[in-house]
């Protein structure tokens, strides 16, 4: 019993880090309608930015922290005014965005092992010890947190998209761009936007795996590759669906691994992203079904 | 050194808002779209400049090379040797020991008219076919140092012994190597010496219940059936052993299964530093008292700089002989790190062959068959597989530094 608590446990860890970054990642592609792989950009120099200021400058770890993710917004957004619009602007199709985003991706991983070297950094605030008995599972304080986190930002997130009206034109956009401008909806403003928030959300990731556990140029692409399959598992055209897809995610990698040998962890999630692609391409929550 | 990159972003930014604003006001007509075809050209130009300069200090960065390198009195009759192994990706710490080892090597040659072309290959298997293919066809190198991660170096092997290459792998110690070919050598003992040694080491310990975490791939399979077989010869049991992906770092659920086995100690098999500290960090987290063992893999600055990592003990090829570990800090500043003795005398033993005439993969392999000298690593001689024997080291972690015991009896 103690022991599916702990799977289920491992799983919601797992799957809270994917759906921050599922969130991002959705949120972008709703109001983009292009795959922002880069987003992974925004998770690890969010994590490198909070190593520089807290463990190189030395500064206060709370100013650093809450700061990581502001600078990981600024990335998110500068990349699409850098590299995405003047692209858009020239009529570029979505396989070129997604080019695009994929060399941005695969630039920035290199020039973070250039600023900082391979070696994997340890934040080294938290320090490590035994977690917390919990019905004979065992979680960390840290732990706790980053469950708690990345609910409250969905929560956030939520009521920003349904009871604000920058959320509601948000949304629009999202449904139907041209309407939306007609309407009035600026929708480069929407699209900036977009960036901001879905880069926070990419960085409070960021922070929380680099506190948790450690972080490497590499993180980045790792977590953008599940964070891409939590999204399409639940329903990429939905915010709230892809983060439900991560946490399902989550969880069943690490039933999957309690049931199967351990080899087959990544092996589970994209035989589940290969199947939600073939058979349910809309994803667990589909939006226009409702309809 | 982030928020430098960000700020120059963003001047980017405003200088090429001007441009925009510029070509939009252009007056209509027929000259627009010329206009509007320049302004663009102008500014492909300038991204591709920047892009090329990014991408010149990213080679430059990881290769430690200039971006313009200066020619030397191109000389035809120069010999190319190759050097293959991550210098990027998540075993890059290990790649650069290495390339550092090398480096030094060939300074202490005194070789002249050699030169070393270096390929990134990650660890990967098809980078290093690719790598591999590009140093023999388009460089035309007559030998190779290198792969460093052990299934990369077995993807490479054909390639190697198809065109009498010789391969001579610093850091590859899967057993499978051992049959990979006439041409393929090592300058580190296979695994199957590894795995007896641990055992013995292990068992004699007084454990009995051992729990191994390896590796998704070659060397930490490897290493762990080896390691396996001997430790149940002796009488022991490995109650659970669990594997992960390279550079993965939630390993919770293996550790989850490792702790309800029950195991009285945890053999962790790892050449990616990530995982490492991952591990040791989760093992504690969870709560898992036990004994901690890894391979050589884990001696590294990131294992020793972690906490939850002291009192580890770890097997491993040698360290460096006391000569190499003092020139090493000498040139580099840095403690020799993993593979760089071996490094060392991999790039040693070419240049013996090509001191003694050796000009072909042939001759250099036949060379290297008779080779016998006092490397960096030990002593260093090839049996007919293109392997060598070697001792193990105990190294206990304390202190943040991985300090070597006395284990005489054992090995």
């Amino acid at each position: 019993m103690s022991l599916i608590l702990q799977f289920a446990l491992n799983g919601l860890i797992a799957g809270s880090i994917y759906a921050l970054v599922a969130s991002g990642f959705s949120l972008i592609y709703n109001t983009n309608k292009f795959m922002h792989f880069a987003h992974g950009i925004s998770v690890v120099v969010s994590g490198y930015i909070l190593f520089s200021l807290f463990s190189l400058i030395n500064l206060n770890f709370y100013l650093s922290l809450f700061s990581a993710p502001i600078y990981a917004s600024f990335i998110g957004f500068l990349i699409f005014r850098v590299i995405y619009l003047p692209l858009q602007k020239r009529k570029a199709s979505n396989i070129i965005l997604l080019i695009a985003s994929i060399s941005t991706l695969i630039l920035f991983q290199n020039l973070i092992l250039l600023f900082f070297g391979a070696n994997v950094k340890d934040i080294g605030y938290l320090e490590i010890k035994q977690g917390i008995d919990f019905y004979g599972a065992t979680i960390t304080p840290m732990q706790i947190i980053i469950i708690l986190t990345s609910l409250v930002f969905f929560i956030f997130l939520y009521i920003f998209m349904n009871k604000t009206k920058l959320g509601r034109n948000m949304r629009a956009v999202s449904n139907n761009k041209e309407l939306a401008s007609v309407i009035g909806i600026n929708e480069r403003r929407i699209s900036d936007l977009s960036f901001f928030i879905g880069s926070f959300l990419g960085g409070v990731a960021g922070v929380l795996i680099a506190l948790e556990q450690n972080i490497t140029p590499n993180v980045g692409v790792f977590l953008i590759i599940k964070g891409f399959t939590g999204a399409v598992i639940g329903g990429i055209s939905s915010v709230p669906a892809s983060v439900l897809g991560s946490y399902i995610l989550g969880l069943v990698e690490n039933f999957g691994i309690a049931a199967l040998p351990s080899g087959y962890k990544d092996a589970i999630s994209f035989i589940l992203l290969f199947l939600f692609l073939l058979l349910k391409p809309e994803g667990l929550v589909s939006l226009r079904r409702k309809k | 050194m982030a928020e430098k990159a960000e700020k120059s972003d963003d001047e980017e930014e405003k200088e090429e808002k001007p441009k925009e604003n510029k070509k939009s006001k252009k007056a209509e007509g027929e000259t627009k779209a010329q206009e509007k075809e320049k302004g663009n050209s102008a500014m492909s130009v300038a991204v591709i400049i920047i892009i090329v300069l990014l991408a010149g200090y990213v080679y430059m960065g990881v290769s430690g090379n200039s971006i313009f390198p200066v020619q030397q009195n191109p000389d035809k009759s120069q010999i190319k040797i190759g050097f293959m192994g991550p210098l990027t990706g998540d075993a890059a710490s290990y790649g650069h020991g290495i390339k550092r080892g090398v480096d030094l090597a060939f300074k202490d040659s005194g070789l002249e008219n050699v030169k070393i072309i270096y390929e990134d290959t990650k660890c990967d298997g098809k980078e290093a076919v690719n790598a591999i293919n590009k140093l023999i066809n388009i460089d035309g190198v007559v030998a190779i140092v290198g792969e460093v991660c052990s299934g990369a170096t077995l993807a490479a092997a054909p390639v190697a012994e198809e065109n009498k290459i010789v391969l001579i792998t610093p850091s590859s110690t899967s057993p499978g190597l051992t049959k990979a070919g006439d041409y393929v050598f090592r300058t580190i003992p296979s695994d199957t010496l590894q795995g007896k040694f641990a055992a013995n080491l292990i068992y004699g310990m007084n454990i009995t219940n051992l729990s191994i975490l390896y590796g998704n791939e070659e060397y930490g399979i490897g290493l762990k059936d080896s390691l396996k077989e001997d430790f149940e010869i002796l009488g022991g049991k490995v109650v659970s052993a669990e594997t992960f992906e390279r550079g993965s770092t939630d390993l919770r659920t293996q550790i989850t299964k490792i702790r309800s086995s029950k195991p009285q100690a945890i053999y962790i098999v790892s050449n990616s530093p990530d995982s490492a500290v991952a591990a040791l960090k989760q093992i504690k987290q969870l709560g898992l008292r036990v004994k901690l063992f890894g391979s050589e893999g884990l001696k590294g600055p990131e294992v020793a700089s972690e906490k939850s990592a002291q009192g580890l003990i770890i097997t491993s090829v040698s360290a460096g002989t006391t000569k190499f570990v003092e020139e090493y800090y000498d040139e580099y500043g840095l403690a020799a790190e993993p593979f760089s003795p071996q490094g060392y005398d991999a790039f040693t033993a070419l240049a013996k062959t090509l001191k003694e005439g050796a000009s072909t993969g042939d001759q250099i392999k036949e060379n290297i068959y008779k080779l016998e000298f006092d490397g960096a690593s030990g002593k260093i001689a090839f049996d007919n597989n293109g392997d060598v024997s070697g001792n193990y080291d105990v190294y206990k972690l304390g202190n943040k530094t991985f300090v070597l015991q006395q284990y005489g009896e054992f090995g």
